[in-house]
């Protein structure tokens, strides 16, 4: 088995004559928590959008199971991929079960009702998830953690081997920052989904992810794993402000004390 | 069992009760139709003449009241089902085919067949779904400004509403305002309608009900984040563009038929949602019925309230729609940005 999930080769993207991610190259791992980190304005989000089929790409492509993503239609992707983009809406007056099922879309017939196999994927959606106390309970009576809880839910029912999630812990306060990633963790672990997430704290991608990508000026300005790539000079080169790199445990953990801002921009 | 069953439960036998009470309503403003006039005919009376023996009475009331109730009915029924997927489609609550101009602009396109090509008026559903189809055109590419604002659409509408209904009254006013066909599209006189009216509407609402409920999946997922609709597999734009063609189908054929009505698509759906829910695998055969019934009881209203002159229904609903239309703006903070 191929042991890259996803593979993104020589990549180049511009709006206008603004060019956001010039000829850039990597891997995502298969059964692994890839994490794409850099600062504002870096191309993350641009990179997040061309993997994730929202928008495609200038020149280069993008292969998912060495066929360009460009070849697969909206539901043939969708049974592959899916997504948990980071804004997100829904009738207020529905259920947490119903908004679940919407994850089956990509393997519904038109007018065709619910299988025992989507039955089965959604009532494990909402396990995993710890949601089937809440099934009953409408969209609009849920907390913000809860609602993120949901939609990974309903991509979860999708029954995807690779999960994007873009910056799923914002809004969120730290414990359910935390519930979130370690949900995150458990469906790499326990389901063996391969996972790529757009973070932005940085000892949140180091202690959840296996590999990291760091994007900056529209190049990958380091890739690897969280212990040999997070380092002073790296994170001086990625958001352009000294912070000390200190070791928790063996692991690189970025601290504020002692930071250094560079000059304000004019 | 905990709270959110009881929740689920009770929404569930709400849901049932306003499918029969709204049942119940179209009936009884159904036969309030049929006798509401100078002739009078009893529900016993109505059956046998209807199906056992002739009978003089009925026998008028089922040439001279029936299509104008059938009539009322179906155009309701569109018009309020129709003002369902506008506000799905453009994911704006106010969204109205006679607020956002759509009726007038199948109406001029009517008017236009209507005095020029009389004789072509068999086309004249053609024309104005044409018409709706422009206007929507019209609204959505200058209401467009990197995404669609909700208000920006209302009062785009409203001024394409304007033209349109503008040009409708010129070229009534220059064919003497006497031509029933321009009249009744402009003024929304249902009066001198026959059976031929009733067959030129029904297969049009009737294709149009059947899309709108083949549709219901994707109404409901359009209420998601485009990008989330897209990652489930939805091609977001073509859905967008088959639904609202199937909306302006239904509010174009209506216009033909029954004239420009505002409002209607408003106030059902926001009603509907209230007591059934946004789901529109219920929200759009609730807004069939509700839709009909309203449109019904606006116009058996305008018959008695000032007889034996005649309130168009269009009227009606524009005199209880205006302020509802101002409630909803006041209520709602998300319209205003």
């Amino acid at each position: 088995m191929e042991t890259n999930a996803m593979e993104v080769k020589n990549l180049s993207f511009s709006y206008g004559s603004n060019q956001i991610l010039s000829d850039i190259s990597l891997t995502i791992p298969r059964g692994k928590i890839t994490t794409i980190m850099g600062a504002n304005g870096c191309g993350k989000s641009t990179l997040f959008s061309l993997m994730t089929k929202n928008l495609t790409p200038g020149k280069g492509k993008i292969l998912l199971e060495e066929k360009s993503i460009k070849k697969y239609s909206l539901s043939e992707f969708a049974r592959k991929v899916s997504i948990v983009h980071q804004h997100n809406s829904a009738a207020e007056d529905i259920t947490i079960e119903r908004l679940v099922s919407y994850g089956r879309t990509p393997y519904q017939k038109m007018l065709g009702g619910k299988s025992e196999e989507d039955e089965r994927l959604i009532e494990q959606a909402l396990q995993v998830t710890g949601l089937l106390d809440l099934r009953d309970r409408e969209i609009g009576r849920l907390s913000g953690g809860q609602r993120q809880r949901v939609w990974i839910a309903m991509a979860l029912a999708q029954n995807t081997e690779l999960l994007f999630l873009d910056e799923p812990t914002t809004y969120l306060d730290i414990r359910y920052q935390l519930e979130i990633l370690e949900l995150v963790k458990k469906l790499n672990k326990e389901f063996d989904i391969t996972i790529v997430m757009v973070l932005h704290d940085i000892n949140q991608t180091i202690y959840f992810s296996d590999k990291i990508i760091g994007l900056q000026g529209g190049h990958v300005a380091i890739e690897g794993a969280p212990d040999q790539v997070i380092t002073e000079e790296s994170i001086q080169k990625l958001y352009g402000v000294h912070l000390m790199v200190t070791r928790v445990n063996g692991s690189p953990v970025v601290a504020i004390q002692d930071y250094r801002l560079p000059p304000r921009e004019k | 069992m905990n709270q959110d069953m009881v929740r689920k439960q009770k929404k569930y036998r709400r849901t049932w009760i306003s499918f029969a009470v709204i049942l119940f309503l179209l009936l009884l403003v159904f036969f309030s139709a049929i006798n509401t006039g100078s002739l009078s005919v009893s529900f016993g009376q109505l059956l046998r003449g209807l199906f056992v023996e002739y009978d003089e009475n009925v026998a008028a009331v089922y040439d001279l009241r029936f299509p104008r109730i059938l009539i009322s009915m179906l155009a309701g029924a569109a018009i309020a089902v129709s003002g369902v997927l506008f506000q799905a489609v453009l994911k704006n609550p106010l969204a109205d085919p006679g607020i956002i101009g759509i009726s007038s602009g199948a109406g001029f396109a009517a008017v236009c067949v209507s005095t020029f090509f009389p004789t072509l008026y068999f086309f004249t559903p053609f024309a104005a779904f044409f018409g709706g189809v422009a206007a929507f055109f019209l609204v959505y590419c200058l209401s467009w400004k990197q995404g669609l604002s909700p208000l920006r659409i209302i009062l785009t509408g409203v001024a394409v509403d304007a033209l349109f209904t503008g040009l409708s009254s010129i070229f009534s006013t220059m064919t003497g305002g006497q031509r029933t066909g321009v009249a009744s599209i402009v003024e929304a006189h249902i009066t001198q309608k026959t059976w031929s009216d009733v067959g030129t509407l029904f297969p049009y609402v009737l294709a149009g009900l059947f899309l709108a409920i083949l549709f219901v999946g994707e109404c409901n997922l359009l209420s998601l984040e485009d990008k989330t609709a897209r990652g489930l597999g939805i091609n977001v734009n073509r859905t967008r563009i088959v639904i609202s063609l199937t909306a302006v189908l239904l509010a174009s054929v209506s216009t033909a038929v029954a004239g420009a009505v505002s409002f209607l698509g408003l106030i059902v759906p926001h009603i509907g949602r209230l007591l059934v829910g946004s789901d529109h695998k219920v929200l759009i055969p609730f807004s069939t019925l509700a839709g009909a019934f309203t449109f019904l009881l606006a116009d058996t209203i305008g018959r008695t309230i000032a007889a034996p002159y005649e309130v168009s229904a269009a009227v009606i609903m524009s005199v209880v729609g205006g302020p509802f239309f101002i409630l909803l703006l006041r209520r709602s903070k998300k319209y205003g940005n």
